[in-house]
């Protein structure tokens, strides 16, 4: 990784539109990544099946934090049943930039949350 | 200490000519003599050991009991019987916690540990106390990271049946006073376990003058291959522990009724080990007592106080452990301000700087820190201060853009 991509990715993760948590979402999923302590949790708003809003909070690299940004603005308007079909390769290319296989857990964080094999969903409600 | 020579002699940096390795307390690289000592056993020397009836076989028993007198040589155990092969730390560890610990521990007595322990020496005692309904104390650090001696002697109890405790911590570099808690157990009639991993091959160890009764360590943190280690038991409890795994090799007699067992070690070695590794491992160890470990000591004290001086002038780096070089190993783990530890890896990786990022395996030391990760240095007998000032230098300048 090169230190204008981490730049990059440091924007992305501290200047995000969806930092922060939501009032009583309608998704909420949290945990770590084990390998590094990394924290995450996601709160999704669904309409009609779509996702309509998401927030993140997030602490740890800044690979995680930019992957969780772009991840959650890939699923915007996106049928919620539809999440589980995200590959990881379709994941990695919306990061834009090589990932090395030790970083693989950082940038996979916000799609395993997702997919529910990182860490268990604490509760769903759709 | 002729560093430039000394890294020649290690092939890894013939290979990969800007390495800059800084993760020796993870793995170190192997000198040729060590990689040479492993194809020389199977080129000239390859058979199983003690069964066979034949010259080859006894030749490679030899090699393995030459080994085993050279590490018990090497940690200054008066017998080699005293030294068993193991694959590394970890299973050394959990070799006590069966052989010993579930066989002389009830419930409701204790174990004492630290809390600057690595997982391996944390975990084994953790399922033997969960099984024996033992109970696990923890002695704190202080605020400089070193143990705290007075909370240790005040959570020993009548019950307390082993101390368990790092010889140096592989996050904070921290160099404990074993021979002190030593004196302190045995007052008490108390076994003592050494965790040696991050120890043997960068200070002097001789197990006798520490009085330890338990002293595990790997082989490939010490120059030698992966797959060996070796747990050193005092006289005093080599004759109490009973077997670990059960199967060739480890039995005297056997019938369809039950079987009787060797004596130690054999009685601690189920199967064929890594006869190669423990040889290799052998080699590794004349190697460090050729250069000297009192030399390796003088050399990685100076590399670690260049280090804490070089890191401590960047801005937003925060040092965790004694601020003393002579307090600690070359072990440095430290976090930046702006930058996560693994992102820090990762930019140094791109100059071909190799650090650690992470809980290096020491979970419950970063809760108590309040960190989730840092990132670390570790030296070695080949690590030139040309190399530190190389990592601190790229550390500045990416400290610098990010800022």
């Amino acid at each position: 990784m090169k230190i204008d991509q981490l730049k990059k990715l440091q924007e992305y993760a501290q200047l995000s539109p969806y930092a922060g948590t939501m009032k009583k979402p309608d998704i909420h999923w949290e945990g770590e990544n084990p390998l590094c302590g990394d924290m995450l949790s996601i709160d999704l708003r669904v309409v009609k099946g779509k996702v309509a809003d998401a927030r993140f909070e997030h602490r740890g690299c800044a690979l995680s934090g930019a992957a969780t940004s772009i991840f959650l603005d890939h699923i915007i308007g996106k049928q919620i049943t539809a999440l589980s079909r995200i590959t990881l390769e379709k994941h990695l290319a919306l990061l834009g930039i090589p990932v090395s296989p030790g970083r693989l857990n950082c940038a996979l964080l916000p799609l395993r949350g997702i997919r529910g094999e990182g860490f268990k969903p604490l509760y769903i409600r759709t | 200490m002729n560093i430039i020579r000394i890294k020649k002699y290690f092939p890894i940096f013939t290979t990969h000519k800007n390495l800059v390795y800084l993760d020796n307390a993870a793995t170190t690289h192997k000198p040729q003599c060590v990689i040479d000592a492993l194809t020389a056993h199977y080129a000239e020397r390859n058979a199983n050991i003690h069964r066979g009836i034949y010259r080859l076989s006894e030749q490679a028993t030899e090699s393995y009991d030459t080994a085993r007198a050279q590490i018990a040589r090497f940690i200054g155990a008066r017998d080699a019987s005293q030294i068993i092969f193991v694959r590394n730390t970890t299973e050394a560890i959990n070799l006590v916690a069966h052989s010993y610990l579930r066989h002389h521990a009830k419930a409701g007595d204790e174990i004492l540990l630290t809390v600057m322990e690595h997982h391996s020496n944390i975990v084994p005692w953790q399922l033997a106390a969960k099984e024996k309904k033992l109970t696990i104390r923890y002695a704190h650090i202080t605020k400089t990271g070193e143990l705290d001696m007075a909370d240790l002697k005040k959570k020993i109890t009548p019950r307390t049946r082993l101390i368990a405790v790092t010889h140096a911590s592989n996050v904070l570099g921290t160099i404990n006073d074993i021979a002190a808690i030593t004196r302190l157990a045995r007052a008490r009639n108390i076994p003592v376990l050494v965790d040696g991993a991050q120890a043997v091959a960068h200070m002097p160890v001789n197990v006798s003058a520490l009085g330890c009764d338990f002293y595990a360590f790997s082989g490939h943190k010490m120059y030698a291959p992966t797959g060996i280690g070796a747990l050193y038991v005092s006289k005093k409890y080599l004759t109490t522990m009973d077997p670990f795994l059960g199967g060739g090799d480890m039995i005297r007699s056997v019938s369809l009724e039950g079987a009787t067992f060797q004596d130690a070690p054999e009685r601690f070695e189920a199967g064929t080990p890594a006869i190669e590794a423990a040889v290799a491992f052998g080699v590794a160890a004349d190697y460090l007592t050729r250069i000297g470990m009192k030399n390796i000591r003088t050399h990685e004290k100076k590399l670690t106080a260049l280090a804490l001086k070089e890191l401590s002038k960047i801005p937003g780096i925060t040092i965790y452990g004694p601020t003393r070089a002579e307090k600690r190993t070359g072990v440095i783990s430290f976090t930046s301000q702006n930058i996560h530890p693994h992102d820090l890896a990762s930019l140094l990786d791109e100059q071909d700087i190799a650090i650690r990022a992470g809980n290096h395996c020491a979970m419950p030391l970063h809760t108590l820190l309040g960190i989730p990760a840092t990132a670390r240095m570790s030296f070695s007998l080949y690590t030139s201060p040309a190399d530190i000032r190389t990592a601190c230098r790229a550390l500045r300048t990416i400290v610098k853009k990010l800022q």
